[in-house]
């Protein structure tokens, strides 16, 4: 996964950087389930329903296309991260635009642990326990575990969390959490150790208790 | 510090190379990872631990779309062309296609590559979906078949023009956003009008259109009637489309909003067959891979079963979603659903929507059960009460209702929350325990009371005085809860040993004696009653409709126990709180109906007793009741007990036995009332009565035509029509209404061969002493067969004893008037020791007591005819003897006591000629 940004060969970015849409598209199609797999873990479960993932990366392509510009100012900016920010801005316009009512700051929302898990997450869980013909005690105790560990994150410091998030669940390495976060690299892996470090205390608490 | 940031980075790398071994699908065990490097702090091992419980959550949680999907630039596929994506799920994308060859349109399911990445799973979809492309059903998707076209399998199926059931709720529920999702599931198959010849991509407007065209379809508001019977006319559809496929050896194993479709014509469709036991298969050796949703899994799937009953409450979960317009299940969080979904439903749809009906929700919690043997045994059983529900029948589900109350108590009383898990635990433990029969399931009672009491105990010294008040009302709800539960297990028994009660089958709790309920029974039910009579105390407006129904049971149970002054009693009790039922919400017309019903039900016992002024009240009221509630005339259930009340009303006299009073006699001895009541129910009256029984009937039949109840009414109302014809001296009328009634009730024995209820009803008619010339000895001799045959079927019922006994002394009378003394006079001994043996069983109806003298009395008459005048003189002290202590009583029969006064007469003149 890590890898995957010294796959794309330079003289495609510098294309793209040129301006290419065409190298955008590339590039987009290379980076597609990384971006995905953000989408999935970003989006909300209230609108899960009400759209797909594919269609955020639908609308994220057409805006990367509109604001290519911007890309190509940002030298520093590695093309991966510079998507996941179109990402990010689209989640956060669907999210204000599809829940309104119900949140102030849709930025607040679009977070790494929305309140309720999406549907599609008990889905797979109920899916993975019952292929496993498993009793239901035992389906109880995972489903506590499970929530156990949310609770768990939901306890932790807002940058530890997102240290996380990025890395686990974004799926991120080091230098791009890193660049994410805009600090330093062997800052970012301090942040993460401690992150990982103080979520087995929690774990071992909650266990205790 | 410089060499604690590099062990961090470090740290970091490791950590790095053990989540990508992870997320590659390999199992690193972190004590190799810890082998190639020296945990400087134990930290490391910390660290990993930590990465092994969140990579492995995701795992559990991971995706659930594939990751490689098949590519969206899919142009053909086989014979099929491909026009537009119109929609993706858990298994795959749908695309709408044109099948070259048939120029038709279909959708095809293009599936996920890695579902079907192993040949055994291959072999297995293909089966399955084989076994799905035969299934023939108007309201399933029909499934044309599987192919692979290079890497990609997919499952060609018809494209339905509608929307699913989750789209369109999804649409009424969402205010904001009242245009529909613009994209869903796998099975939202959106059609225009126009695209047969357009093949681009339809716009977002467009589907909306779709989705308005289905929203018209159905523009009735969701709490009106006509929702409730387009959603129990769904349900019935769906059920019977998943009957015929369960007939078919098929289960379609994720049934749920999503999965069935309504079109533009309002027909619902039941789509992808065959394709969830595709996920489960791979469930088995995939991790993370995608089954059911754990919101529509009953629980029992939990523990991997799955089987036609589960497919109940997955039908189930459906209509409560319909009917509260929220899922059944709804966990706050992932562990919350899965808990939730194996626990089962817990809230009563009612408490969502207070306008659906009784009836309906008690059908939706019945396929709700937790215990798979309390559902329907089939989705045919379930259609068939839906059905009864759409015609206004009675239902065969018995409300219960347990689970809720029990968790809205505990809700309401945390306090004593403890006593709920007492509750609960009393309760499975009787589940558990009636299924090995009777003993068990009384002494589980008896622990259940007894543990009931010791929470009590501990309950009551936790609290204050001042809470005493709500203490007795919280262990009358609990008493509830514990004798409710035991008597509809009772019920159970009784229906799961095949007895048909006759309430059910022909809409009348038996007039004479005993439904189908053995000693046995009886004993158990007392038990209960007990229960039943704690509750009087209770005033609990919330518990008024249960209690309401409980008291009506017991009153079923005393009166076919034949205690007809306990139903008496129950029955009042019922009508009181059924009163104030329908003062607190007088907008249902059910609880009216429902005091019609016991009101009827009180008419019957008083005449049975005899106590005709009652009766005659009771009909009185019952008729205002009903005249003066429209919606409660319109309804067929009203129609019927008004109808049935106008039939009690002219049977009075022949019910009570007072059919043979011509005029008072000895002033003294008959009560004043009832004797000129006698007289004024004069035949012209009846006559009316019954003409106006026969004409509801008539209409109702005609509207009902498959409900037996209707048609065996109209034939016991000729039944009593011969009768009172034959009292006001039509002859010619009485026998064509005795033939009419016989001819009624033999072409209902034909159509429903197996019915005893049926069989008993007609044996009724044809012992009937009405037209006497009419086929006297074939019908005598028809009654006895049957009579024969019924007790062959149920040996110890004591109604069809009574039939015997009726039967013999009719083949008695017929064998005297032949000069067949002899025979005679055994028949006749041996109907007196069968009404012995009733009036022991049930000693409070005089009927039998009646009959017994004149049984007695019979055979002294046939002695005197012989000259044997001891023998008769013997005979008739013994029937005075046995009609000595109901004499004292007041509410004796007037018959009984005319008989009485005339035996006496008759003993007297005996020994004067001595």
């Amino acid at each position: 996964m890590t890898d995957a940004a010294s796959e794309i060969a330079d003289d495609l970015l510098a294309e793209m950087r040129g301006g290419s849409e065409e190298a955008l598209a590339t590039v987009f199609a290379h980076y597609r389930e990384r971006l995905r797999r953000i989408v999935r873990f970003r989006l909300d479960h209230r609108i899960v329903g009400r759209i797909s993932d594919s269609d955020v990366l639908q609308e994220t392509y057409i805006a990367a296309a509109q604001r290519l510009e911007h890309f190509c100012k940002q030298t520093e900016m590695p093309a991966f991260l510079w998507l996941r920010l179109v990402v990010g801005q689209q989640l956060v316009d669907l999210h204000r635009q599809h829940l309104q009512a119900e949140m102030r700051d849709a930025r607040k929302e679009v977070s790494l642990q929305p309140n309720e898990p999406s549907p599609h997450t008990s889905m797979a869980i109920a899916a993975h326990l019952v292929g496993k013909m498993t009793a239901v005690s035992e389906i109880v105790a995972r489903a506590e575990r499970i929530e156990r560990l949310e609770s768990t994150l939901n306890q932790m410091d807002d940058l530890d969390r997102e240290v996380i998030a990025l890395r686990h669940f974004e799926e991120l390495s080091n230098v791009e959490t890193a660049k994410v976060l805009k600090i330093e690299t062997a800052a970012a892996s301090k942040r993460y150790v401690r992150a990982m470090t103080r979520l087995a205390e929690l774990m071992r608490e909650f266990e205790q208790a | 510090m410089m060499e604690d940031e590099i062990n961090q980075t470090e740290l970091d790398r490791i950590a790095e190379e053990f989540s990508l071994a992870i997320r590659r699908g390999e199992s690193p065990s972190i004590d190799t990872f810890l082998d190639s490097y020296p945990d400087t702090s134990g930290q490391l091992r910390e660290l990993l631990e930590s990465v092994a419980l969140i990579e492995g959550l995701k795992r559990e949680t991971g995706s659930i779309e594939p990751t490689r999907e098949p590519s969206l630039n899919i142009k053909q596929l086989d014979d099929y062309t491909i026009v537009r994506e119109i929609g993706r799920g858990g298994m795959g994308v749908v695309f709408e296609a044109i099948h070259q060859s048939l120029g038709r349109r279909v959708a095809v399911k293009v599936l996920a590559n890695h579902l079907l990445n192993d040949t055994k799973h291959l072999t297995r979809f293909r089966r399955e979906a084989r076994a799905a492309a035969r299934l023939r059903h108007s309201n399933i998707v029909p499934v044309y078949g599987v192919g692979q076209s290079e890497n990609h399998h997919y499952y060609v199926m018809d494209l339905i023009d509608g929307m699913s059931l989750k789209d369109w709720q999804a649409g009424l529920s969402d205010q904001r956003r009242p245009e529909l999702p613009t994209i869903d599931v796998a099975h939202f198959n959106t059609q225009t009008e126009t695209s047969n010849s357009e093949v681009s991509a339809v716009s977002d407007t467009d589907r909306q259109m779709d989705a308005a065209g289905v929203s018209k379809a159905t523009p009735f508001a969701t709490d009106s009637k006509d929702y409730f019977h387009w959603v129990a006319h769904l349900g019935a559809t769906m059920c019977d489309a998943l009957q015929y496929a369960h007939t078919q050896g098929v289960l379609h194993r994720d049934i749920k909003p999503a999965n069935l479709l309504v079109d533009r014509k309002n027909e619902v469709w039941i789509a992808d067959f065959g394709l969830a036991k595709l996920s489960e298969q791979q469930a088995v050796t995939m991790t993370g891979e995608v089954i059911g949703t754990p919101q529509y899994m009953p629980p029992e799937s939990f523990d991997g079963t799955y089987d036609i009953k589960s497919e109940v409450y997955a039908a189930g979960l459906t209509l409560y979603e319909l009917l509260a317009l929220r899922p059944a299940i709804d966990g706050k969080n992932t562990g919350d659903t899965i808990r939730k979904a194996t626990a089962g439903v817990s809230i009563s749809p009612r408490k969502y929507n207070s306008s659906i009906p009784r009836d309906l929700e008690t059908i939706v919690l019945k396929s709700l059960s937790h215990n798979p043997s309390e559902r329907y045994q089939s989705t045919g059983e379930l259609r068939d009460d839906l059905h009864r529900y759409l015609l206004d029948r009675p239902i065969a589900a018995r409300r219960t209702g347990l689970l809720e109350r029990a968790v809205r108590w505990s809700r309401r009383e945390p306090v004593v929350a403890s006593l709920t898990f007492a509750t609960f635990g009393l309760l499975s433990a009787l589940a558990v325990v009636s299924a090995y029969g009777y003993v068990q399931t009384k002494s589980a009672l008896s622990t259940a009371e007894a543990a009931t009491r010791s929470a009590e105990q501990s309950l009551t010294l936790k609290t204050d005085a001042s809470q005493v008040a709500e203490d007795q009302r919280v262990r009358a709800e609990k008493n509830l809860q514990v004798a409710l539960a035991a008597f509809d297990q009772t019920m159970q028994n009784i229906t799961d040993r095949g007895l048909e009660t006759d309430a059910d089958v022909l809409g009348e709790v038996t007039d004479t004696t005993a439904a189908g309920v053995t000693p046995e029974d009886a004993k158990l039910l007392q038990t209960l009653l007990g229960f039943f009579d704690e509750l009087a105390a209770n005033n609990s407006e919330d518990l008024l409709a249960e209690s309401a129904v409980a008291a009506q049971r017991a009153g079923d149970i005393y009166m076919s126990l034949g205690k007809l002054s306990q139903a008496d009693r129950a029955y009042s009790d019922c009508l009181d709180r059924y009163a104030k039922l329908s003062q607190l919400e007088s907008e249902d017309s059910s609880f009216t109906i429902s005091r019609a019903t016991v009101m009827n039900q009180l008419a019957v016992i008083a005449s049975l007793r005899g106590q005709l002024a009652r009766s005659f009240e009771m009909f009185s009221s019952t008729t205002e009741l009903l005249e003066s509630s429209e919606p409660a005339l319109a309804s067929h259930e009203g129609r019927f007990q008004y109808a049935r009340a106008h039939r009690l009303f002219a049977s009075l006299g022949s019910r009570s036995g007072t059919d043979g009073l011509q005029q008072p006699q000895g002033v003294g001895l008959i009560p004043r009332r009832p004797a000129s009541f006698i007289m004024k129910l004069r035949a012209e009256q009846e006559f009316e009565s019954l003409e106006k029984a026969i004409e509801v009937l008539g209409t109702l039949i005609q509207e009902s035509p498959d409900d037996i109840r209707f048609q065996a009414e109209l034939a016991r109302v000729y039944r009593d029509k011969a009768k009172v014809a034959s009292r006001a001296k039509r002859k010619s009328d009485a026998e064509e209404a005795v033939k009419e009634s016989i001819d009624r009730f033999e072409k209902l024995l034909s159509e429903n061969k197996t019915s005893d209820a049926v069989r008993y009803e007609l044996a009724m008619t044809l012992i009937s002493t009405e037209a006497p010339g009419f086929d006297q000895r074939q019908r005598a001799a028809r009654a006895d067969e049957l009579s024969n045959q019924l007790l062959a079927n149920s040996p110890a019922l004591p109604r069809y004893m009574a039939l015997k006994a009726q039967s013999l002394e009719n083949l008695a009378l017929l064998q005297s008037r032949a000069g067949e003394s002899d025979l005679a006079v055994r028949n006749l001994i041996e109907s007196i020791q069968i009404y012995s043996s009733l009036i022991a069983e049930s000693p409070e109806l005089s009927l039998y007591e009646t009959r017994r003298s004149q049984a007695l009395e019979s055979v002294a008459d046939i002695k005197i005819s012989q000259g044997k005048t001891q023998e008769a003189i013997d005979f008739l002290e013994r029937a005075i003897r046995r009609l000595q202590p109901s004499f004292r009583q007041p509410q004796m029969s007037p018959v009984a006591r005319m008989q009485f006064q005339r035996m006496r007469q008759k003993l007297a003149r005996l020994k004067e000629s001595q």
